[in-house]
């Protein structure tokens, strides 16, 4: 897999002498969901803005597309990466098509080919066709960050850049907007690097999950793997608090290998879309050892799913599906 | 009421004059406000651009926008002489700062979010003004053409005293006649065309607002 953004003992120090980043290395490859999170002031957002130049590095270098960022121009540089961030920054005076298309625009696109993007745009991120004349303030929150995940979309740039781009969203819409991304996700195949202070955020889309404090990356992996190795005591606090709970939501029964039925029917059985945390429910509430999972149509059973298994698997088994 | 019936008694009278004269106070009044925003938005955007010019360019036009109307006009005399020249000089000298310093601090106080979602984009710089910034900072820019236009209404009076026309004549004839009346209707039309043109000026600013509004 070829790698999109490379970052080379990154350190920034701002004016005043407040370190932001720390020698910070590590890379991102094609197609890589990656999840920066720690407390606030560590340096994620600093990091992020380093990519596209809006921060310059005091030391060290970040390469992009396989060059230099600081031998990029910076405008063509940008014009390449999908950026959204927590205020989401739509224009005002222009309509969600003319939102959406305004990348398209400043690099002299014709009009009628920003049209028919504005349009398949819109359907990427499941608005219909009357929001193309709208203004952003005719919209609510929302709809307001589709239009701005639609926009960094625009240019079909190969990686995106998500500064916080959920975190003023009440938790329903925010909830259903990381289902979107998801699926946004997995069809385009993009690169994603995400920054996030919410751990069931980071947790569920996270393929990559970098845990930051104090300006260096303490430890970065698949999100189970931070999950059940910690590095260090920090890690283990931060994810500790829900962050296997969220695993537990997230994980399918049919995304993992089941136990034959080879004795007594169990008196509790669960459905195969059930996730782990139902059938953890299950067994807790109904003092049971073992369940049986049938199909969800017609009631066959698939399997047995045991506690003795389950804790075996868990390490796994706990990544995101696509991991 | 008897005074305000001989006003307009003599407004009737005068018809010729008094038009005359409202038509010489718009045309300058005019001219000078498409003078001071032709140069006074570009200024402004100019030095939006390139900040550190601002406080300099911001400071000059301060001094000048300080100086009494009337002393303006004594000093123009000698150089530029009597009649329109001075008059048109001395108005552009004044609009300009209310102007400048509008069109710079609406540009300049653009939401940050959106600058930077712009900037993120990677809009150059001239692209930023012209695409988001300036239609942005069109209200702003608007409220300080209102404040140019009333003001260079009401200073224009005074180029009646220069040999430039306009509905300061009629005052000034009043003031040296003792005929009241007259004073009263020149100041009267002043006013009128002055809250006439800022009104309809507040309903374009009105309307632009809305637009920029989240």
């Amino acid at each position: 897999m070829a790698t999109v953004v490379a970052f080379h003992e990154v350190s920034k120090v701002y004016p005043g002498g407040v370190q932001a980043l720390d020698k910070v290395s590590f890379s991102i490859d094609e197609g890589e969901f990656l999840c920066l999170i720690g407390p606030s002031g560590c340096g994620k957002t600093t990091l992020l803005k380093t990519v596209n130049r809006l921060v310059e590095p005091t030391s060290g270098w970040v390469e992009v597309y396989g060059k230099d960022a600081a031998s990029w121009d910076p405008v063509a540089l940008r014009r390449q990466i999908g950026y959204v961030i927590q205020q989401i920054g739509l224009f005002p005076h222009l309509t969600v098509g003319e939102n959406m298309t305004y990348v398209l625009r400043i690099m002299g696109i014709p009009r009628h080919v920003q049209q028919r993007r504005a349009r398949e745009l819109l359907e990427i991120v499941n608005l219909d066709e009357s929001y193309l004349s709208r203004f952003p303030r005719e919209l609510s929150g929302g709809e307001r960050q589709r239009v701005g995940v639609a926009r960094a979309l625009a240019g079909d740039p190969e990686l995106i850049l998500m500064d916080e781009p959920f975190g003023a969203l009440d938790q329903i819409t925010r909830e259903q907007l990381q289902e979107e991304l998801l699926r946004i996700h997995r069809k385009l195949r993009k690169t994603v690097l995400f920054v996030t202070h919410d751990l069931q955020e980071a947790m569920k889309l996270a393929t990559t999950l970098g845990v930051m404090q104090k300006g260096r990356m303490v430890q970065l992996g698949p999100p189970y793997e931070l999950l059940f190795s910690p590095q260090d005591s920090f890690v283990e606090e931060f994810l500790g608090r829900g962050g296997l709970f969220q695993v537990l939501r997230m994980v399918r029964i049919r995304d993992i290998p089941l136990l034959e039925l080879s004795d007594k029917m169990p008196r509790v059985t669960i459905p195969l879309s059930a996730s782990l945390e139902d059938a953890l429910r299950k067994m807790l509430l109904g003092g049971e050892q073992r369940v049986a999972v049938v199909e969800d149509g017609t009631g066959r059973v698939a399997g047995v799913l045991s506690f003795e298994h389950l804790c075996r698997l868990l390490p796994r088994y706990c990544a995101p599906m696509y991991a | 009421m008897a005074f305000l019936l001989r006003v307009l008694l003599l407004a009737i009278e005068r018809k010729s004059l008094v038009l005359v004269s409202l038509k010489e106070h718009v045309a300058i009044s005019l001219f000078a406000c498409f003078l001071i925003a032709l140069c006074g938005i570009p200024l402004g955007i100019l030095i939006a651009r390139f900040r550190t010019i601002a406080p300099w360019v911001i400071g000059i036009t301060g001094i000048l926008y300080t100086i009494p109307a009337l002393a303006l006009f004594g000093f123009m005399i000698p150089v530029l002489g009597i009649g329109i020249r001075p008059t048109l000089f001395a108005l552009f000298i004044y609009g300009l700062l209310p102007l400048v310093r509008n069109t710079y601090v609406g540009i300049t106080t653009v939401d940050p979010a959106i600058v930077e979602s712009a900037r993120g984009m990677g809009s150059t710089e001239w692209q930023l003004l012209w695409y988001v910034q300036i239609p942005l900072a069109l209200p702003v820019i608007v409220a300080g053409f209102r404040t140019v236009t009333v003001m260079t209404i009401s200073v224009a009076t005074i180029a009646a005293f220069i040999g430039a026309g306009g509905l300061g004549v009629l005052i000034f004839r009043g003031i040296t006649s003792y005929y009241t009346e007259l004073v009263v209707l020149g100041s009267f039309l002043v006013a009128a065309l002055a809250v006439g043109v800022d009104s309809v000026l507040g309903l374009v600013e009105r309307k632009l607002l809305r637009r920029v509004q989240m």
